[in-house]
């Protein structure tokens, strides 16, 4: 069974149509990457993908469930990442996991797994507030995995972050897939990020899919150095 | 390096519209507006009731003095007069009450005689207070005016030019009583009125305190979840969006209720404070005319129906404002524009019911004027607590029923806006439009 499979989706917000049909399948125990500059529908898509918005036109099967008509259904299935999410400022970093795991019907342990993915050591017991942005980053991500969804769909999860949490992120997804068998998606502008962490991607912009594929084949396929030459090519050639 | 600073700020602050229209433009239409309505109904309901004053006279002394000339001066005065027959306070009280009347006069034995020689006379007053409006109190220190005058006029009749001045002055002593919701309370009514007031006016503004409070918190709650960006992560939870809303609905009331407590309990000893000093205030001679007693609340507590009528109320005053803070803080785009929001939204919808009936009647107001204010769901709040001050148990359950009406509409309207992606996309904010980004 496929994990993800997002047809004709369609999404506009007053005349600005920001998705024109986005369609593209993930595979279970896969990471899909989806690619493409600020403002091409990464987030939108993922939204849609996390039952936040409805699609105008289009569905998306997640886990077999229809993101569109069974969203409570897809909702026990997933764990999402909001870009730039944001910390409840007055309750420490163990309250926060302890939340987490209890809304989602989690025991202890899974709270005791996500101390160890957070990796904040004493500052679990301060007041979120005081974390800067990557302590934030690693406290939300840690509550997600710590579920072990079956679907994790993951915003920008290093955007802004500097180079050591960035790269305990990256580290941490890789390994939760690794022995989770789960499936995630992950957006980003940032293409090596991208390139290092996923099975396979898609490139978006301007609300459409405009190439999908493995890494290196599409960097053979264009004869390029990298991701990021990818998507200059195809940008250039649309 | 204050002046730049300072000219930033006020530009800043000015240049925002929603303070602009909140803090400044709404209190300076809504207050002229509330001001005018209450003159328009005050005296609305002075001049009713000062055209078809009705006193009832106890006269005990029946000399020529008391039924000629005294009648006649009362008529001179547009006052008409009934013949009460009593000879107790008791009496005298159940007439008032039974007669419609606006006051009992009970004119003692051997008045005359005292009259006639310049000596002061003491006489009993009797006043009814039927409703919770501030119009009945002035309306009672009026008669009490013109009873004065009336017997100075006597008083210049009787003596002509050779009367003591002290005597013109004060003819005589007024031994004034209420009669309270059926009670006789033995007090002037300038110390009921002290503490009357603290009711009336302070209740509901304790009520009006609470339901703010309860739809900033709400708007907070809200759009705190959208400012820190926290609001994806819940609204990706496995819960019903309707559990979610739940849940922001009872934290509210948490702290709404704690508030309450704490602004009962502060009101509470704000109010025994204003009636303790009030009543050192009331002129020696009043106390010592007719046996006063010191008031407290409780002798001032209206019928056994007004604590549950006044809780119920404030509670669906509560959730009506927590519904309207949730839609707020779904619209607001961050916390200060919902908590701007939320204040330019509630500030008119509370403010006029609430000056207007506390100072007057709704019956005293123009048609148009009622009708307009009976669709602002928290005039109800007002009349219930009115209807229930004055045990009118039927007028109250109508008043509690059309606010649970408005309550239920607010909570369909707070859980359509909490369904689908309106929470995530929904956004007013005054004079800038936004658009949700791809």
């Amino acid at each position: 069974m496929k994990a993800i499979v997002a047809s004709g989706l369609v999404k506009r917000f007053g005349s600005l149509e920001v998705l024109k049909g986005v369609s593209f399948e993930v595979d279970e125990s896969e990471i899909f990457g989806l690619i493409g500059p600020n403002g091409a529908g990464k987030t939108t898509t993922l939204r849609i993908l996390a039952t936040i918005l409805r699609p105008d036109a289009g569905d998306a099967i997640i886990m077999g469930h229809s993101v569109r008509n069974e969203p409570d259904s897809v909702r026990k299935s997933i764990a999402y990442l909001p870009e730039d999410a944001g910390v409840y400022r007055h309750i420490t970093g163990l309250e926060f996991l302890s939340f987490m795991a209890g809304v989602h019907g989690r025991d202890r342990e899974c709270v005791k797994e996500g101390v160890e993915i957070a990796g904040l050591g004493d500052a679990l017991r301060k007041p979120m507030g005081s974390y800067s942005k990557g302590m934030r980053r690693r406290i939300i991500l840690a509550a997600i995995l710590m579920l072990r969804p079956r679907v994790a769909i993951l915003d920008e999860p290093t955007s802004g972050l500097d180079v050591v949490h960035a790269v305990h992120i990256r580290k941490r997804i890789r390994r939760f897939v690794e022995e989770s068998g789960a499936t995630a998606i992950v957006s980003s502008h940032n293409m090596l990020e991208i390139e290092y962490l996923c099975d396979r991607v898609a490139f978006i912009s301007g609300g459409k899919i405009i190439a999908e594929g493995r890494p290196d084949e599409l960097k053979a396929e264009h004869r390029a150095q990298n991701l990021e030459e990818v998507f200059a090519k195809l940008v250039e050639a649309v | 390096m204050l002046l730049p600073l300072l000219r930033k700020e006020i530009k800043e602050l000015l240049m925002e519209r929603s303070i602009l229209v909140g803090a400044i433009i709404i209190p300076l239409i809504v207050f002229p507006i509330i001001g005018a309505l209450t003159g328009l109904g005050m005296s609305a309901a002075m001049e009713r009731a000062e055209v078809g004053l009705v006193i009832g006279i106890a006269d005990l002394d029946k000399t020529w003095l008391t039924s000629t000339h005294l009648l006649e001066l009362f008529r001179e005065k547009g006052i008409r007069t009934i013949e009460v027959k009593c000879s107790s306070e008791d009496e005298c009280a159940r007439a008032a009450a039974g007669k419609e009347l606006n006051a009992v006069i009970m004119i003692p034995s051997g008045f005359t005689r005292n009259f006639t020689f310049g000596i002061q006379s003491t006489i009993m007053t009797i006043y009814p207070i039927r409703s919770a409006a501030i119009s009945e109190i002035s309306m009672n220190q009026r008669i009490s005016t013109l009873l004065l005058d009336i017997f100075k006029s006597l008083a210049e009749r009787v003596h002509g030019g050779g009367i003591d001045p002290r005597f013109f002055e004060k003819p005589i002593l007024e031994n004034s009583m209420i009669l309270y919701l059926g009670r006789i309370l033995r007090a002037p009514a300038s110390a009921v009125a002290a503490t009357f007031l603290t009711t009336l006016f302070g209740l509901p503004l304790v009520a009006v305190m609470v339901a703010s409070y309860a739809s900033t918190v709400s708007a907070t709650s809200i759009a705190l979840e959208k400012e820190s960006k926290t609001l994806e992560l819940l609204l990706t939870i496995p819960a019903r969006r309707i559990t979610i809303l739940l849940s922001k609905l009872l934290g509210t009331f948490v702290i709404v209720l704690l508030s309450t407590i704490s602004f009962l309990v502060g009101f509470g000893i704000y109010g025994m404070m204003i009636a303790g000093s009030m009543m050192a205030r009331i002129p020696v001679e009043e106390v010592a005319a007719g046996q006063q007693v010191s008031l407290t609340l409780i002798d001032l507590w209206p019928s056994p129906i007004f604590l549950p009528i006044l809780v119920s109320a404030i509670f669906i005053a509560m959730v009506m404002m927590t519904c309207i803070g949730l839609l707020v803080g779904v619209l607001g785009s961050d916390v200060r524009s919902a908590q701007q929001l939320v204040g330019a939204i509630t500030f008119p919808l509370l403010m006029p019911p609430f000056f207007i009936l506390v100072f007057a009647p709704l019956e005293s107001l123009p048609i148009g004027v009622r009708i307009g204010l009976l669709l602002d769901p928290f005039t109800h709040l007002f009349l219930a607590i009115q209807s229930g001050f004055a045990g009118n148990l039927t007028s109250a359950i109508t008043s509690i029923m059309v606010m649970l009406g408005f309550a239920a509409l607010l909570l369909l309207l707070s859980s359509w806006l909490f369904m689908g992606e309106r929470l995530i996309t929904a956004r007013i904010t005054l004079g800038r439009r936004r658009t949700s980004g791809a």
